[in-house]
């Protein structure tokens, strides 16, 4: 099974925030929730100026650290790439939220469950493809799988201007003084590691108490025991 | 036979708060960190979990300050004050008390109303309570801090709590299981300690209480009837 790929060519973005929208709609989103984010930056002296405005979303990293500390294996990795979460797993314990290096993952206080995007995949189920991708009105977005013969998503991840965000299925076209605001690299915070959310310190400290106090049932029992019972009278 | 009043209701009232909260707050808690634990709950159960984790988080630390601040300022102040206050029998008795935990008999420098361990004790159990409840809120109203901080909160939170598990196990094991310290059980439960007992344990207090109205005269035959 082929990988997916999402390519954001930011010279054909118009910011018009369409995906955002389209995307809340689909998914049932209250307005102030949004898988879609996006980053402003300015580059210039005035009057001479250019924004880059760049969406960002889940990068669906292939070893993502939201899957590592997920306590209840809610999220997890599917074979073509994405990065989902089950529902019906979720406890909401925010962990996924912390260790995502991208922020795009929030929690939703109405399901009471961590939201991020899934590249519809109940779309691409039914051979749709992503909310977003279908309303963006310059095509500034395109999807595909990598491996599908003749398919736009392969034709420009031939061209060296499409630049990969290593480790995940996310591309992204900039011009050449914005390829610094790319996200960066999947990387993996000192955090997302079962070292911290397992708390190898806190337990090792727990088993040498409860040792202890092993210990000192029985020793006091022991040693005490030829002592007749005048302990208990203290 | 004598005995010394040593917590009053309003102490016990409090302490005793503070233990049904610890453990419901660490079981409730214990399954994100322990694995068989959150496979054992189940997710259904974690949510539960997670729900009354929130609510006794949120209330047992106002019940448990407000007892102590509002019903019985006196012996909150003053022991407050013995646990700032250290001398070289205190750490004497630190230095000999191993040897007693484990079964040995050591003769314990005199000590007052609560003792150097008790005293460790107390300090441990206020400060890591303190970080559970501020970090706890922070996770709450998680929004409102940088994400880089939030970060470190969840590990915060779950090394205190099993900081706090830890001295606790071992607190608990004193009053419950160990040969020792079984009538200072009785203080915390009856209210009153045997006069044998606050005069070998506790002497510097005893001494200061023993011609006070803290001391009380109980019949003989309720003691025979509590002895057996």
């Amino acid at each position: 099974m082929g990988q997916y790929a999402m390519i954001i060519d930011s010279n054909r973005c118009v910011s018009c925030f369409a995906c955002r929208v389209a995307c809340q709609l689909q998914n049932d989103l209250p307005p102030e929730l949004s898988r879609i984010k996006f980053t402003e930056q300015e580059k210039g002296v005035f009057p001479d100026t250019r924004v880059l405005v760049l969406p960002t979303q889940c990068m669906h990293c292939d070893d993502p650290p939201c899957v590592e500390v997920c306590p209840t294996g809610a999220s997890f990795k599917r074979e073509d790439g994405l990065v989902l979460i089950d529902y019906e797993k979720c406890i909401g314990c925010q962990y996924c939220v912390s260790a995502c290096p991208y922020s795009a993952r929030s929690y939703n206080p109405r399901t009471k469950t961590v939201d991020k995007c899934t590249f519809c995949a109940p779309r691409l189920a039914q051979g749709q493809g992503p909310a977003c991708v279908e309303a963006c009105i310059t095509g500034a977005r395109i999807f595909g799988k990598v491996d599908e013969e003749g398919s736009p998503v392969q034709a420009l991840l031939k061209d060296q201007r499409t630049n990969q965000v290593k480790g995940t299925l996310m591309y992204y076209r900039v011009g050449e003084k914005w390829l610094d605001e790319i996200p960066a690299d999947a990387h993996r915070p000192a955090y997302a590691s079962r070292l911290v959310t397992r708390q190898p310190v806190g337990t090792a400290l727990l088993g040498l108490s409860a040792g202890a106090v092993a210990a000192s049932f029985v020793l006091t029992r022991v040693r005490r025991s030829g002592e007749g019972d005048h302990d208990e009278k203290d | 036979m004598k005995r010394i009043k040593r917590f009053n209701v309003a102490e016990r009232v409090a302490h005793w708060s503070q233990a049904f909260a610890f453990v419901v707050l660490f079981l409730t808690g214990a399954g994100l960190i322990f694995q068989f634990f959150g496979d054992f709950l189940g997710v259904e159960g974690l949510r539960r979990a997670g729900l009354l984790h929130r609510v006794i988080g949120i209330s047992f630390p106002v019940i448990v300050l407000a007892v102590l601040v509002l019903l019985t300022p006196k012996t909150t102040r003053e022991w407050l004050k013995s646990l700032v206050s250290w001398n070289k029998d205190d750490i004497r008795f630190l230095m000999l008390f191993p040897k007693e935990f484990f079964g040995g008999h050591v003769k314990l420098p005199p000590q007052g109303k609560f003792n150097a361990g008790e005293k460790i004790n107390s300090l441990l159990v206020i400060f890591s309570s303190a970080i559970m409840v501020i970090t706890g809120w922070m996770l709450i109203f998680r929004h409102l801090f940088p994400a880089w901080m939030v970060v470190w909160i969840h590990p915060v939170h779950a090394g205190t709590a099993l900081l706090l598990a830890a001295v606790i196990l071992a607190h608990a094991y004193l009053g419950l299981g160990h040969p020792s310290s079984r009538e200072a059980m009785k203080g915390m439960v009856k209210g009153t300690v045997s006069e044998t007992f606050a005069r070998e344990h506790h002497l510097l207090w005893y001494e200061q209480v023993k011609d006070t109205d803290y001391v009380v005269v109980e019949k003989e035959v309720e003691q025979t009837a509590l002895e057996s």
